[in-house]
């Protein structure tokens, strides 16, 4: 079992207040590193398109709250995965407890977030086994779906051929260079076809 | 109760159309401002968490915006192929002109007045199909990826299994076609092959015997 994630986003402070929430979508980005803060999925492969959630959604469900759609430090970036699934769900219905322990969410801000869950050998996202709460998460998220694996498959993939390239310009040793550069042919093989496979225009 | 969006540029529609209907949904409208792109007024519409959407055909009458229904529901379905909405218009003949599928096609005045109860139940029969659909394909899905994890699948099941991931890529990202191959059982098997190979081959590297 590998960690879930390395970074924990954090929020910039101060940030200037733009009217619209949509405009807080680079400053975002940014400031949770490329990644849907639920799944934790990089944006650089670009299968599907990022958004926005609001992490108290703007209409929850049996409540209503002042919170404005345009408050930054409510914001998440999300991939419209979590971002459809997360809708509306607000399962305490109370603004200022985000979960009672075995239900509700945990902004990806914190670090507790990153403490939810694990990621298997093939990259599934795996709850903790103690935790009711990240059970549920995993549960309404859907972070079983085969795409967040798949995901964390191509990006293990390309920093592994980061590393290969790290290793041949450094190696003097022919047999190992040899076994690098195989790997390495292999690997852009599979990245093409696998590319090959995602970019099909809509005919 | 659903929870419906309604997108019209005009005021007193929009009025009539929350009184219509206030009793039997949750009624979102939308406002239209000089200010209102495409791209946003869609964010919104897909932020907002409806189960059925019913757009006025035509949106620049007044001059406020430069787009009707027609680019609105292809930036919707670029994102979802299957989003849950109808058109409500007087200009039946021009919706029909501008709209690949004349299904979704309603008359305003008819359906507001004359048949409101009918039209009540075609949004409702819209969100609750559309839930289901959604829902039912996920619970497989579910099952599928247990079973996938546990025993292996059957071709018939890996079939499904691939036509599944298909169908909710479209709810989400349906721009990006993705092909039938990305999901197989042969992709997933050769990457982890190649992850597996190189990462030993990396530790081999970096701790040598």
């Amino acid at each position: 079992m590998q960690s879930f994630r390395d970074i924990t986003p954090i929020r910039r402070p101060n940030r200037r207040e733009c009217k619209h929430y949509y405009s807080y979508l680079s400053t975002l980005r940014e400031d949770f590193n490329y990644r849907c803060g639920y799944c934790n999925d990089h944006d650089g492969l670009r299968i599907r398109s990022f958004t926005i959630d609001h992490f108290v959604p703007q209409n929850p469900e049996g409540f209503a709250h002042n919170i404005k759609p345009n408050y930054y430090y409510n914001l998440v970036y999300a991939c419209r995965y979590c971002n459809a699934e997360k809708r509306n769900k607000w399962p305490t219905k109370d603004v200022n407890v985000s979960h009672d322990g075995t239900i509700g969410f945990i902004d990806p801000t914190e670090e507790d977030y990153t403490k939810l869950f694990r990621r298997s050998k093939s990259g599934k996202i795996i709850p903790s086994e103690d935790s009711n709460l990240a059970k549920y998460i995993r549960k309404e998220l859907k972070l079983w779906l085969p795409i967040h694996a798949l995901m964390w498959k191509l990006e293990r993939m390309n920093n592994l051929i980061d590393q290969i390239e790290n290793e041949l310009r450094t190696t003097n040793d022919q047999v190992l260079k040899a076994q690098l550069e195989q790997l390495y042919f292999l690997y852009l093989k599979k990245y093409r076809n696998i590319q090959k496979s995602v970019f099909i225009e809509n005919e | 109760m659903y929870r419906v969006g309604y997108v019209d540029e005009d005021g007193g529609q929009k009025s009539t159309f929350f009184n219509t209907l206030k009793d039997d949904f949750e009624v979102k409208l939308f406002d239209i401002t000089e200010e209102t792109d495409s791209e946003s007024l869609v964010e919104a519409i897909l932020a907002s968490s409806l189960d059925v959407l019913v757009l006025d055909f035509l949106l620049d009458e007044t001059g406020l915006v430069d787009f009707n229904a027609d680019e609105l529901i292809e930036k919707i379905q670029e994102v979802n192929k299957h989003y849950p909405l109808i058109i409500l218009t007087s200009r039946e003949v021009d919706a029909l002109d501008q709209i690949p599928d004349a299904n979704l096609i309603n008359g305003k005045e008819e359906m507001l007045v004359n048949k409101i109860d009918i039209f009540k139940q075609k949004l409702n029969k819209i969100a609750s199909n559309y839930k289901a659909s959604i829902g039912n394909a996920q619970k497989e899905l579910e099952h599928l990826e247990e079973k996938r994890e546990e025993k292996g699948l059957e071709p018939n099941e890996e079939d499904r299994y691939v036509e599944l991931n298909l169908y909710l890529d479209q709810t989400v990202a349906a721009k990006n076609h993705i092909s039938r191959t990305f999901y197989s059982e042969d992709t997933n098997k050769k990457l982890d092959e190649l992850i597996a190979k190189t990462e030993e081959l990396i530790n081999k590297i970096h701790n040598p015997q």
